[in-house]
């Protein structure tokens, strides 16, 4: 296939799993314990009705925050050191998941249109959002975040989908 | 302007739609301001109430003819370009090439006036291009004959554009006595029934509860009154059964006779065009190659009958719950004849398949166990709760025990001249299948049970694949050979888009 060889995007393709960067983790375990934080008003609330003095009850509360905050820590850590993504000849493949866990390939040629997003939280630690959009229907968008920001740009040039490689069939 | 005398024609200067169009574009919005103009209706009093309903129906007149008066359009060599709009112009220009379908809709009242609705669809869009309500059915076809013949001029298959020269071809037709046929299969009758109950519980009135309550009791009495015994009490209820299955047949073969009569199936070139309906007619069109997914069904009903259905999923995303679209490619067909049809449409041209490989050995366990462990819960709760009677309810393990056996020896895959292939089912068989190079994303995953069994789930995803089917997905495949379908599909994807590409180059 000489063809795809022509087509070889600008940057050289790389063809291993690349983890998340260090940035990635903390902004995961922070996003994770904000997550959870919620979860762990509910045990205060049912703990407080047995608790008598608000000192106890400002602990009691303060603890379980810290648990549930720690819970989603932990979780934001996992999730970052399970997520991978590999950039090859045919295209971009995210691996993810926790308990359920899934490798998911978009192809070069399968590429509608490419969004790069970047929230307040990933600015501050250089890191982006990519946005793979497909035609497809269930996996209509490929959503990694964490990337580091030159990662996504140079991922987002790499999948830029070229006029004649558009799917005629669409 | 020319007048909507003249036939419609490529050049001409710019027209407006069917002078009546004001009519049904106040039809329609009559339409969908019914219900609050019902509300209206039963909950409005006082005197003012009918002042502002005729005010309402002026304002709506108003604006159904400045609509007639600001739409016009223009067929150019490359496209329609719309005109429209009062205090927001709007123009739009429609290029040939992004036209999937032309749909002609015609209910009984714009078959009074010989006039017809065109929707001109495109890929993607969650709305169609361009409506016209209405044009005259000549202007009508002579729109979708412009279109067709742009549609194939444009030759983005260079191998295909031979055909353009065969005549229209009719690849399906249903008679009468299969549209019943198609009533008995389906079960459209349930459906509505099931539709009409949760609109009457959703508006919130006792209507429902009450009536079902002195019909029970109605019939309770007239019971009593016979003085039966048990036997006659149950021949009773299984009479009343049977009534109530035959009424919702009977109603699924009316509505099926609405849907269906006169369903044809027509090859024109390389476009498909389906024509059906009773009162209303629908007429769409779509090229051949824009078909992205295909399902065979074959139900237990269907079986007794001897017949299959296909429906086939478009680019459109509209289309999707849309019943003017093409969906139903062939409502019914012997198998022999939906065979010859899948093979004569399917590019590679092979159906059936004949490479189907089976899944993971322990596949029927996946199939039994949620089924199973529900079971003993319910038979836990039963005994608990009616005492050793609900033991009974492990009759029901068995059956399962079958079911997830003759699922697992149906089900397989296939992957053979770039035409993947899943088939699953029990009582209810369905094969799915779509080119590989229709595919738009593989996703392989694992849930923890999967990674129990060693097992993975490969997700094939297509354009315009509806929410309320199965997936194209291949369950419980053992996990190695999961990885190597995926790397053969992404070859496969690869190739069909270089194919195409290349095609396009020539």
């Amino acid at each position: 296939m000489t063809e795809s060889e022509s087509l070889a995007p600008p940057v050289a393709p790389v063809t291993d799993w690349q983890p998340l960067p260090d940035a990635a983790r903390r902004v995961s375990m922070l996003v994770g314990a904000l997550a959870w934080l919620p979860f762990g008003a509910i045990p205060t609330l049912v703990g407080s009705a047995f608790i008598s003095g608000w000192p106890a009850r400002i602990a009691l509360g303060l603890a379980c925050l810290a648990l549930a905050a720690l819970i989603g820590a932990w979780m934001g850590r996992a999730r970052w050191s399970r997520t991978a993504w590999r950039l090859d000849e045919r295209g971009l493949q995210v691996r993810r998941g926790l308990v359920w866990r899934s490798e998911l390939l978009v192809p070069r040629t399968r590429v509608q249109h490419l969004d790069l997003e970047r929230g307040p939280i990933e600015r501050r630690h250089g890191l982006a959002t990519l946005v793979v959009h497909t035609a497809g229907t269930r996996l209509y968008a490929l959503r990694q975040s964490g990337l580091l920001d030159a990662d996504a740009v140079a991922l987002r040039d790499a999948l830029l989908p070229e006029a004649e490689l558009h799917d005629p069939a669409l | 302007m020319t007048p909507p005398s003249e036939p419609l024609a490529e050049g001409q200067a710019e027209r407006r739609l069917h002078p009546l169009s004001w009519l049904f574009v106040l039809i329609q919005q009559i339409k969908s301001f019914a219900i609050p103009l019902l509300v209206l209706l039963f909950t409005g009093r006082g005197n003012s109430w009918e002042l502002w309903g005729l005010v309402g129906a002026g304002v709506l007149v108003l604006v159904s003819l400045a609509q007639y008066f600001t739409y016009r359009f223009r067929v150019e060599r490359d496209g329609i370009v719309i005109r429209s709009g009062l205090f927001q112009k709007s123009l739009r220009h429609i290029p040939f090439q992004r036209i999937h379908n032309v749909a002609l809709h015609q209910s009984l009242l714009h078959r009074v006036f010989g006039v017809a609705e065109v929707r001109l669809e495109s890929a993607g869009g969650m709305r169609p291009e361009g409506e016209m309500r209405v044009l005259s059915l000549g202007d009508a076809h002579a729109l979708e004959e412009i279109v067709r013949s742009h549609g194939q001029a444009a030759g983005n298959d260079a191998a295909a554009t031979g055909d353009t020269t065969t005549p229209a071809r009719e690849l399906l037709s249903l008679p009468t006595s299969e549209v019943v046929r198609l009533g008995l299969i389906s079960n459209r009758g349930m459906i509505l029934v099931a539709a009409a109950f949760g609109v009457l519980a959703q508006s919130g009135s006792d209507l429902v509860g009450d009536s079902l309550k002195s019909w029970v009791k109605l019939l309770m009495g007239w019971g009593k009154d016979l003085h039966l015994g048990t036997l006659g009490w149950i021949v009773g209820a299984v009479s009343l059964l049977l009534v109530a299955v035959v009424a919702l047949r009977l109603l699924s073969v009316l509505l099926a006779l609405l849907q269906f009569h006169g369903f044809t199936l027509i090859e024109n070139g390389r476009r498909l065009s389906v024509q059906r309906g009773l009162l209303t007619r629908l007429r769409a069109n779509m090229p051949r190659r824009r078909i992205q997914a295909w399902s065979l069904r074959e139900s237990l009903t269907h079986r007794w009958f001897g017949r299959r259905s296909l429906r086939v999923d478009s680019a459109s995303v509209e289309a999707v719950n849309d019943q003017r679209s093409l969906r139903d490619l062939a409502p019914l067909a012997t198998p022999e004849a939906m065979d010859a049809l899948i093979r004569h449409l399917l590019p590679g041209g092979q159906w059936p398949l004949s490479d189907w490989r089976p899944l993971h050995p322990r596949a029927w366990r996946r199939q039994f166990m949620l089924p199973a462990l529900f079971t003993l819960g319910l038979v836990a709760v039963l005994t608990w709760r009616q005492g050793p009677w609900g033991l009974v309810a492990l009759g029901l393990l068995p059956l399962l025990l079958v079911r997830a056996k003759v699922w697992a020896r149906h089900a397989g895959y296939c992957l053979e001249n770039g035409v993947i292939a899943v088939r699953e089912g029990w009582l209810d068989k369905s094969w799915r299948f779509a080119e590989a190079g229709k595919v738009q994303a593989l996703r392989l995953s694992r849930s923890p049970f999967d990674r129990r069994h060693g097992m993975a789930t490969l997700l094939l995803d297509t354009a315009g694949a509806s929410p309320l089917e199965p997936p194209l997905r291949i369950r419980y495949l053992p996990e190695a050979e999961a990885r190597r379908l995926h790397d053969r599909l992404a070859a496969e994807m690869d190739r069909a888009a270089a194919t195409t590409r290349a095609r396009t180059a020539a």
